[in-house]
């Protein structure tokens, strides 16, 4: 074939064979679903790993058929059975007789047994799984755990093999605190408007504890108007185009330093802590959403959410924290007025040049 | 024969009914929607390229594991699938402390370097040196995970070192690679390409030449000399996915995105495969191709998020820049990616991730670890 002509016929190819993504880990996944004492239990395995386990290619021709797959049934259920614990309370839940069927994930077959599990308790749910961990150091087991319109989901390693229900939704949740933490880190443009807003405060002649009053209140303005509008968005109440609210957020840090310029009165700073507020709490929905799973829908998402939230709160305090007792120090160097003008001009010329980016130039 | 066909029809009709039951009991979750019986015990599930290796006899015993994992790693890296790297790792994991024996401590970092795990590459690495100071392959492996970190001053000690083991040819690849990464580019390219000139090894040690010889070219500008060099570097090793991804890139940069998925065509859809074929469909110009394949990179990146495994940082950073044009994410990983890898390609990633950011402090660090290693680089715009 000439070399122009598999140029034509190669695009075409691999448009039409819709390419799935390989895993670059070995996968289980283990679903239990619970109804009172009885619980139903999903284990997918993928064939490749279960041929390295117990060697399903019995004729040694390197193709593995449903035949192969159904004559070794008895010794796949027993490794899975046996790799497999499962508890409530504290009593171990004992396992009924298996189904066996293939499952397609990332494009590859898997052995999908259902089990039944029947456990003496009601308690909460434990997992213990060696699933490929003594074969595969890199393995990765997807735990989905059920119950009535509830669902948790954990990651089982080599390393951490063991999920308890209880503490796998206070872990995902510090997950979310972090991530909002790190979001208000990196999201610079959120911590210059709250900066914008601080600054005027260094002219104050008051005593240190009512400054540092004033700084609570525009915080939790802040706060509390993001917060709000945070968790409309991500609730999926209100929605409202990305590019729109991108720009909004970099107008704010404009107007926010020509206000300083102005020298508006603190009160105002307040009001404007609460109105712009509610702008950036739409830009940290948008962050969350790219975390979040486009599944994870609904009252799901609010335990994210809260995380989230408040690892914002967390990471803006502490920057606060972190900042304002320093320029407090220097304020006999910093409060002239001209100090001010000049941060707001330097803030503010930051916001215009995001503005820019954000309209016209983009 | 009617009774025949009426004792198929049967279990035809059996089978439907039990996968109806089953896909019933499934139901409840959309997850498991594939879920079925095969049709006939013939049907063929999966296809191994290889037959699976076996522990033949006792797997305690370090050189029967050393071998086992040698052939593992092997057999993941010519099908590309990572998951070979894992049950290597696991063979070999009685020898995990300090105490393993060397061609163990070298396969564990060959695992470790494949997985992206320099650190833990590094000092398996330097505890086989420091046993054993003529250890060539550790040698070369150390002195490529340095370059790859961005100390070519380091590396270049490690190469020297090859000579005195016997390996003029590796020595001499090692020492122009080093010499290109600091301040030298044109007389490594002439060193390396003198060598290459008079070689008739063929090997895979002679495809890494080509790759390096191809890394300079780019770096000079050169991109068709890098094509030429790449294309033969993969006639001497077609399967090998680094080439080919270097390739790929090249094509991409000349605006050949046909020529660019051809090179992967037929590639198991890897993140790294799959950023390349969404760059190459937005350079096609095509809509809805382009979407196609962007979402099937974005689903490969989810999923490696989902199941926490390792993302491919530099991939991941490129298609936020020029796929998603998130610059702000885009930056914050090419940072990430800075603290593991600190290849040319990796300041080139960092330095246009922080112009679209415009994040002047990092545009600054680029430039002074540009101008304090001396490297030249065309594609490097500040």
């Amino acid at each position: 074939m000439s070399t122009a002509a598999r140029i034509l016929i190669v695009p075409l190819l691999w448009i039409f064979a819709a390419p799935v993504a390989a895993h670059n880990v070995g996968v289980s996944y283990v679903q239990i679903v619970t109804a009172d004492a009885e619980l139903a239990v999903h284990i997918d395995v993928s064939l490749r790993d279960l041929e390295f386990v117990t060697g399903l290619d019995r004729n040694g021709d390197t193709k593995i058929t449903w035949g192969e797959v159904s004559a070794n049934f008895p010794s796949i259920a027993e490794y899975v059975v046996q790799s497999l614990a499962i508890a409530r309370g504290e009593q171990r839940c004992s396992f009924g007789k298996s189904q066996l069927a293939i499952d397609t994930r990332a494009g590859e077959s898997y052995a999908a047994l259902i089990l039944q599990a029947s456990c003496p308790t009601n308690g909460a749910v434990r997992v213990k799984s060696d699933l490929l961990f003594g074969f595969d150091d890199s393995h990765r087991t997807l735990l989905t755990v059920r119950s009535g319109q509830s669902e948790k989901v954990a990651v089982l390693t080599n390393t951490a093999r063991e999920w308890n229900e209880s503490t796998g939704a206070s872990a995902a949740f510090l997950r979310f605190v972090g991530q909002g933490m790190w979001h208000i880190w990196i999201g610079f443009d959120h911590l210059v408007f709250l900066g914008l807003l601080l600054l005027p405060l260094l002219q104050s002649q008051q005593r240190w504890t009512t400054i540092a009053g004033e700084v609570l209140h525009i915080v939790t303005a802040f706060t509390l108007a993001h917060s709000i509008t945070l968790l409309c968005a991500a609730l999926g109440y209100v929605n409202l185009p990305s590019r729109w609210v991108e720009a909004s957020i970099a107008a704010s840090i404009v107007i926010a330093a020509f206000a300083n310029l102005l020298r508006v009165p603190v009160r105002f700073g307040i009001l404007m802590a609460f109105g712009f507020g509610l702008i950036h709490g739409f830009g940290f929905a948008g962050a969350l959403a790219g975390i979040l799973e486009a599944s994870t829908a609904g009252a799901a998402r609010l335990v994210p959410l809260l995380g989230f939230n408040l690892g914002v709160e967390i990471g803006q305090l502490a920057v606060v924290a972190a900042v304002f007792p320093l320029l407090f120090a220097r304020r006999g160097l910093l409060m002239s007025q001209r100090a001010i003008a000049v941060g707001s001009l330097a803030m503010g010329a930051c916001g215009f040049h995001w503005l820019l980016q954000r309209t016209v130039l983009s | 024969m009617i009774f025949t066909t009426h004792l198929h029809r049967t279990k035809t009709w059996l089978r439907f009914g039990a996968a109806m039951l089953i896909a019933f009991a499934g139901a409840s979750s959309t997850a498991f929607a594939a879920r079925y019986i095969p049709a006939s015990d013939d049907t063929v599930l999966l296809t191994l390229n290889a037959p699976t290796p076996r522990v033949s006899s006792d797997s305690s015993d370090p050189s029967t594991a050393a071998r086992h994992a040698q052939e593992l790693i092997d057999l993941g890296r010519s099908l590309h699938d990572e998951r070979y790297f894992g049950y290597a790792s696991a063979a070999l994991r009685a020898w995990s402390g300090d105490a393993a024996p060397i061609p163990i401590a070298i396969l564990r970092a060959d695992i470790a370097q494949h997985q992206h795990r320099f650190k833990d590459a590094l000092t398996l690495l330097d505890g086989v040196i420091v046993r054993d100071a003529h250890h060539a392959r550790a040698r070369l492996m150390r002195a490529s995970l340095h370059m790859a970190q961005g100390q070519p001053q380091l590396a270049r000690r490690d190469c020297q070192r090859l000579f005195s083991a016997g390996e003029s040819f590796a020595a001499t690849v090692c020492i122009a690679q080093a010499t290109s990464l600091n301040g030298q580019l044109d007389v490594a390219y002439r060193l390396l390409t003198e060598l290459l000139s008079t070689t008739r090894d063929g090997g895979e040690r002679h495809a890494w030449a080509l790759g390096v010889a191809a890394e300079m070219s780019e770096r000079r500008g050169d991109l068709n000399s890098a094509e030429v060099w790449l294309r033969k570097a993969l006639a001497l090793s077609p399967n090998d996915l680094a080439s080919q991804l270097q390739l790929t890139d090249v094509l991409l940069k000349r605006g050949q995105p046909e020529l660019a998925i051809a090179i992967l065509h037929g590639t198991p859809a890897s993140e790294p495969v799959l950023l390349r074929r969404a760059l190459a469909a937005k350079q096609m110009g095509d809509q809805a191709q382009a979407e196609a394949a962007l979402s099937a990179w974005q689903s490969a990146v989810n999923e490696s998020r989902r199941i926490g495994s390792t993302l491919h940082l530099r991939e991941l950073a490129q298609g936020q820049l020029d796929l998603l044009a998130d610059s702000r994410a885009a930056l914050a990983t090419a940072l990430d990616n800075w603290q593991v890898q600190r290849e040319p390609v990796d300041a080139r990633l960092l330095a246009a991730a922080a112009i679209a950011a415009n994040d002047p402090g990092t545009v600054e660090l680029v430039r002074a670890w540009r101008e304090t290693l001396d490297i030249e680089d065309k594609g490097l715009t500040l």
